[in-house]
């Protein structure tokens, strides 16, 4: 009798396909608590929408 | 504008994450991100994230987060999304941050998914006050993703210089 090595459903020696995997990096959802002075230096991180005072 | 990059809601982080913090009525039915059941759900290439969006617009099946745009699976990843599971929240000394964390989020079994450009997190415990469902963040997964009766899984990232992942985090 013939050993069924892959219980899968099909009949003995079908191949199965391999089951695929997705794993997706989701973005990180970042806020800055605290406002920077207009004197200091920037950390990398500022958001460029921010607004700097003129004059 | 379509999916660019991935954001906490102004309006969620007025209220009900520092609203805590002042006399401003929390959002009905709310409690905390802990108890509250927050749900992912994901979303193809026609929506346009805005943080800075009206509240009303920040809800799930609102303003650009509509079911047209959401992307599902009739099995295994629902309309309304997945609840998160294991949520932490905590201080992270690497990336100066409090991070609000949870456990990577598979689907039930099985999936076809296909191109799902980001997640929106949302509070589906909350009724109304604010929006119903309100959205706490929105997440891009940096283009189009697309499995065919596979696994998908949502990894959250790790802030720079974190020891931990975070679905959002707030640097102090």
């Amino acid at each position: 009798m013939n050993e069924i090595e892959h219980v899968y459903g099909g009949d003995v020696g079908d191949e199965q396909a391999e089951t695929p995997h997705l794993e997706v990096r989701a973005g990180l959802a970042q806020a800055h608590a605290g406002v920077p002075s207009e004197t200091e230096t920037g950390s990398g991180q500022e958001d460029e929408e921010q607004a700097h005072g003129m004059d | 504008m379509a999916w660019t990059d991935s954001r906490i809601f102004q309006q969620a982080m007025l209220n009900p994450m520092l609203g805590r913090l002042w006399t401003t009525a929390a959002p009905t039915t709310f409690s905390s991100l802990s108890a509250d059941t927050i749900n992912v759900s994901l979303f193809n290439n026609s929506v346009v994230p805005d943080r800075t969006a009206a509240v009303g617009s920040t809800g799930y099946n609102t303003g650009t987060w509509t079911t047209g745009n959401e992307v599902t699976d009739a099995t295994n990843w629902v309309a309304g999304g997945r609840a998160l599971g294991t949520k932490t929240f905590s201080i992270d000394t690497g990336s100066s941050s409090v991070c609000f964390n949870a456990a990577n989020l598979a689907g039930g079994g099985t999936v076809t998914i296909t191109n799902a450009f980001g997640c929106m997190v949302y509070d589906n415990t909350i009724t109304a006050g604010t929006v119903a469902k309100q959205g706490m963040c929105y997440n891009y997964f940096g283009g189009a993703q697309s499995v065919t009766a596979g696994t998908f899984t949502i990894l959250w990232a790790t802030p720079g210089g974190g020891a931990i992942t975070a679905v959002f985090n707030v640097t102090v």
